[in-house]
């Protein structure tokens, strides 16, 4: 008995040791591995790779386009951007997790979608991102609101849209991508603009949803992504552009203020690079000086073309503006009496 | 015959690599809980960036229909399916494996991909356009009655008790409210942080089926298959004969597969769980069923092969995703120049047969890259117990972590994980409680929907109950939610009697 | 005995649930829930009753409980390494994490003895977590969270 024990007491011995051994030199190849991100404050930033969170589901316009974006990043950065997808509660898992825990180190960088992300957390001011916290650093993308309608609706221009909604008041049923989005926001801005009551749906399951629903009938209208109606366009048609001028992809597509309904460009989707409050300033400046180089990269205009979304590539200072800009109008918006 | 000559492209030397290579690493990927399908194709379509478009799609389409059948080998060896889509093959499946016979319920559930897997490819390439039309026709009204129809199984899935089954499917749907409610966007249930964004389907089926697991072969310390279980050596030819001539359960696993698939939204989760209850229910002599019958394996997994093909109907018909994976697959398309739609196959027909080629032959080379793989099930059954659950319980959370890279995620499937366990300590299922956690969603969202677009017009009730494919959805809820009412019923009638006759 | 203690867990699981959802008295946010779980309530009266009325038949076990402290025991060291896993892994990273736990519950489960081969144990770990570090590192990309042990 006495041998069997004290067999037992020089295995447990050795399994300690052995954990310790592992522990050890677990932690002695961290130690040579991690160095770099503690001292690399200056000049060598970015020293290791970037990731991206991207606070929607791998497949949609969003991440999309983000890959796209960010994928020739190491070229001109020295070093690449992986995106990685953090996505849940339309965008508020992804957004609060980056400001509630993540770094702040200048090598994790968030994705934003405009005006998505401004009209949330001014219309919820518990959540954890906001206005102070969010630094924006370059856009890339520019995706306007269209007006749609299925193939074989008896509506051709916006303003047989607005006589129905006139005649029917509540009862025009409308789809977008869901509430908060671009397109309800330009569902909003049309309502008070056309003054007339719309029946505005968000499709749960996001903007191609909401796009079925209108090829199906299932809707009379909706709201959705230009680049999206822009490839149904054999299943759509597509009344006017929520935007200052008239897009390339669609030249015969009047806007809504040519079509003498004053909706303006509040509700296109801007999609772009911010990171959080306490990165510091020279990192800050370092990305907002190569990334729109990166998103100018002819491989990088060529794919975003390819899925027919717009490219806008802006810099610190524009990005700060039109943050800026954007926060106003949708303040104003959401606040008239009419915002549900 | 253009297409033809396209789709031999296929068989060009490097095209073929690509393709096996495709194959055995999406086998692999879709053998590990928490790489499902859409995870393993997202993961992908950033490589494909720089290949030629015709070379990228074969890799991912080659991807995307291996990691589908790659869940059976996770959900016949260890009791984890590796997606929605193979939870029914962990119920007779498994069952085979503990019995010793892994290899050959491996052998069966690839012969049911290669048979269903084609006849779904087949269905996509002649008849796609005769369901275009079908697929618009679901709006929220008609969601709402998928949902329901499968809500109705809940009571008849499994072997456990029906009052337990139903109490496990509505307590899945419960779960699955957690997070922010639809068309109000307020938060429910939202305790801590970790629960905003709700409960995603791969975990909880991670946390229900892994978990529990590492429990069970931690508790028993035996290996799957008992050691005193000979593994029968299975000769192939006969299992593959076999298989085909399991004509119900192969048919009609294949046909519920394939109509299921179409439908957007909720078919890749739910055609395997339905076409397993529809033939179980149709079978004779179906008290095998949950107890390793080969014909649960060969309907489960014949029907989430054949609801490949279909699903990709509504995004390459219409250019409209029907599933989170399509929607990964669509971007997978775009980065290419490839615009799905009408006039797909005119624009870009030189690039899209390959892929359908590419499918098609997946389905081929996944039977004779998984019987390779067959030989080795029976090892798993062997590994130690502490290996194995030391294993599943590392992957799991890994797993778990890839999905949504959420920390949170990883907490919330180690809690729910305990409390499977003690619930099937109670006599409770998890499948149930999956398929509630599936179907939930998709009946409140679109029960919402429906209830915004029926409000100014008319009443709530006329808006659900219009409509061809509502009446026929009802009529299937209701014939569904009888039987699985009658069924014990006339069970217990008929057992007295056989007993007698037993007796005598 | 077992079935009527199972129905009343179910019961009260039931009735937190309820509650959970009539707290905060948002009828319309809460009504979809609480259909549920008025349902879950009724199914688990339902189990109260079948229990109730087997008793009758079947005898009480005195066995049962004689096997939920035997489980109890045999699943005890993996409970505490499981909750060590789960609040280590953040603060020592994924592989290295996963690596102890992997070794631990494979020492303390060996069908031999605890810790009676560990070496092999430790090799097997060494090779599975290598393995997990190629297809979800290398392979899939994943990133997982650092800690001070890579």
């Amino acid at each position: 008995m006495a041998n069997h024990s004290k067999a037992k007491t020089g295995k447990l011995a050795g399994l300690a040791a052995l954990v310790v051994l592992i522990v050890v030199a677990a932690w002695g190849l961290r130690q040579t591995g991690s160095d770099g991100a503690l001292v690399g404050e200056g000049d060598d930033y970015p020293d290791k790779p970037l990731s991206l969170t991207v606070a929607y589901g791998p497949g949609g316009a969003t991440d999309l386009q983000a890959r796209i974006a960010v994928e020739p990043a190491a070229e001109v950065l020295g070093q690449p951007i992986k995106v990685v997808n953090r996505p849940g509660a339309g965008g508020r898992v992804g957004w609060n997790w980056a400001v509630d825990s993540g770094g702040r180190d200048g090598y994790e960088l968030i994705a934003y979608n405009l005006p998505h992300m401004i009209a949330q957390w001014t219309h919820e001011p518990s959540l954890s991102y906001n206005a102070d916290n969010v630094v924006p650093v370059a856009n890339w993308g520019a995706d306007p609101a269209v007006l749609v309608v299925g193939k074989d609706s008896p509506f051709q221009t916006v303003a047989d849209v607005v006589d129905y909604a006139r005649a029917h008041p509540g009862e025009l049923s409308v789809s977008g991508a869901g509430l908060y989005t671009g397109h309800h926001v330009a569902a909003l801005q049309f309502q008070r603009a056309a003054d007339v009551d719309i029946n505005f749906l968000p499709a749960e399951q996001g903007g191609v949803q909401a796009l079925q629903f209108v090829i199906g009938g299932q809707v009379q209208a909706g709201f959705n992504n230009l680049s999206d109606s822009w490839r149904n366009r054999d299943s759509l048609k597509i009344l006017a552009v929520a935007d200052t001028e008239r897009s390339e992809f669609l030249p015969d597509v009047p806007t809504f203020q040519e079509a003498g309904v004053e909706v303006d460009d509040l509700s296109t989707n801007l999609r772009g690079v911010a990171v959080v409050k306490g990165v510091p300033e020279p990192h800050v400046e370092r990305l907002a000086e190569k990334l729109p180089e990166v998103f100018r990269l002819e491989q990088v205009q060529t794919k975003l073309k390819n899925t027919g979304s717009g490219s806008l590539v802006l810099g610190l200072r524009e990005t700060r503006e039109l943050f800026e800009r954007k926060t106003r109008a949708i303040k104003a918006l959401l606040a008239q009496d009419d915002a549900p | 015959m253009e297409w033809f000559a396209h789709l031999a492209v296929v068989f060009e030397p490097l095209n073929l690599l690509i393709l096996l290579l495709g194959v055995t690493g999406g086998l692999v990927l879709g053998a590990i809980p928490g790489v499902s399908p859409t995870l393993s194709v997202a993961l992908l379509v950033p490589f494909t960036f720089h290949m030629a478009p015709t070379t990228g799609l074969i890799l991912i389409g080659a991807v995307y229909a291996s990691s589908i059948a790659g869940g059976a080998v996770s959900a016949i060896l260890i009791n984890v399916p590796g997606a929605p889509a193979n939870i029914a093959t962990t119920f007779d499946g498994h069952e085979m494996a503990r019995q010793g016979r892994a290899s050959e319920a491996m052998q069966y559930a690839f012969t049911s991909t290669l048979v269903g897997g084609v006849a779904g490819m087949l269905i996509l390439i002649f008849l796609a356009p005769l369901f275009v039309d079908y697929v618009l026709r679901f709006g929220p009204a008609e969601m709402f009655w998928v949902a329901i129809v499968g809500i109705t199984i809940m009571a008849s899935l499994g072997t456990g008790s029906l009052l337990k089954g139903l109490f496990g499917g509505a307590l899945g749907i419960w779960i699955s409210t957690i997070g922010i409610s639809p068309a109000t966007g307020q938060s429910r249930f939202v305790f801590t942080h970790y629960l905003d964004g709700g409960i995603h389907i791969v975990v909880a089926l991670i946390a229900f089926f892994a978990i529990p697991q590492v429990f069970r072969l931690l508790e028993s310390r035996a290996t799957v298959a008992s050691q005193a279980v000979v593994s029968q050596a299975s000769r192939l030819t006969t299992v593959v004969r076999n298989a085909l001539g399991h004509r119900l359960a192969m048919g009609l696993g294949t046909l519920v597969g394939a109509i299921v698939g179409i439908i957007p939204g909720a078919g890749g989760q739910v055609a395997s769980i339905i076409g397993y209850d529809q033939v179980r229910k149709l079978s004779r002599d179906n008290a095998t069923f949950g107890h390793g019958d080969p014909r649960g394996v060969v309907a489960s997994e014949s029907a989430n092969s054949a609801m490949v093909g279909p699903s990709l109907i509504p995004l390459l018909g219409l250019g409209v995703p029907g599933s989170p994976t399509c929607a990964v697959l669509l971007g997978g398309l775009l980065i290419h120049g490839i615009f799905p739609g009408p006039k797909l196959f005119e624009t870009s027909g030189g690039v899209i047969w390959p892929f359908l080629g590419a499918l098609l032959l997946a389905q081929v080379l996944i039977f004779f890259v998984g019987l390779q793989l067959s030989r080795l099930g029976h090892l798993v059954t062997r590994v130690s117990p502490a290996h194995l659950a030391a294993g599943i319980l590392v992957l799991s959370v890994i797993g778990t972590y890839s999905i949504q890279n959420n920390l949170g995620d990883v907490y919330v499937m180690a809690g729910l994980g305990v409390l499977m366990y003690l619930g099937i300590k109670g006599g409770f299922q998890p499948a149930p409680v999956v398929l509630g956690v599936i179907l939930g969603p998709i009946a409140e969202e679109n029960f919402q929907m429906g209830r915004t677009l029926a409000g100014p017009s008319g009443s709530v009730l006329d808006y659900f109950t219009s409509g061809d494919i509502v009446q026929v959805l009802m009529a299937l809820a209701v014939i569904s939610l009888a039987y699985g009412m009658l069924a014990p019923i006339w069970r217990a009638r008929r057992r007295p009697a056989t007993s007698v006759g037993a007796g005598l | 005995m077992k079935d009527i203690a199972i129905a009343l867990v179910a019961l009260t699981i039931s009735v937190g649930l309820l509650w959970a959802g009539l707290v905060p008295d948002k009828p319309k946010v809460f009504a979809f829930p609480n259909f549920w779980a008025w349902a879950l309530l009724s199914l688990s009266l339902g189990l109260l009753v079948q229990a109730l009325a087997r008793r009758a038949v079947r005898g009480v076990g005195a066995r049962d409980a004689a096997a939920v402290t035997d489980s109890l025991t045999q699943l005890a060291p993996l409970l505490v390494i499981g909750f060590g896993y789960f609040m280590l892994f953040p603060v020592l990273g994924f592989y290295a994490s996963a690596l102890l736990a992997f070794a631990l519950v494979s020492m303390f489960y060996d069908s031999l003895g605890v810790a009676a081969r560990p070496l092999l144990h430790g090799a097997v770990s060494l090779v599975f977590t290598l393995i997990l570090y190629l297809i979800f590192g290398v392979l899939l990309g994943v990133q997982v969270p650092g800690g001070w042990l890579f």
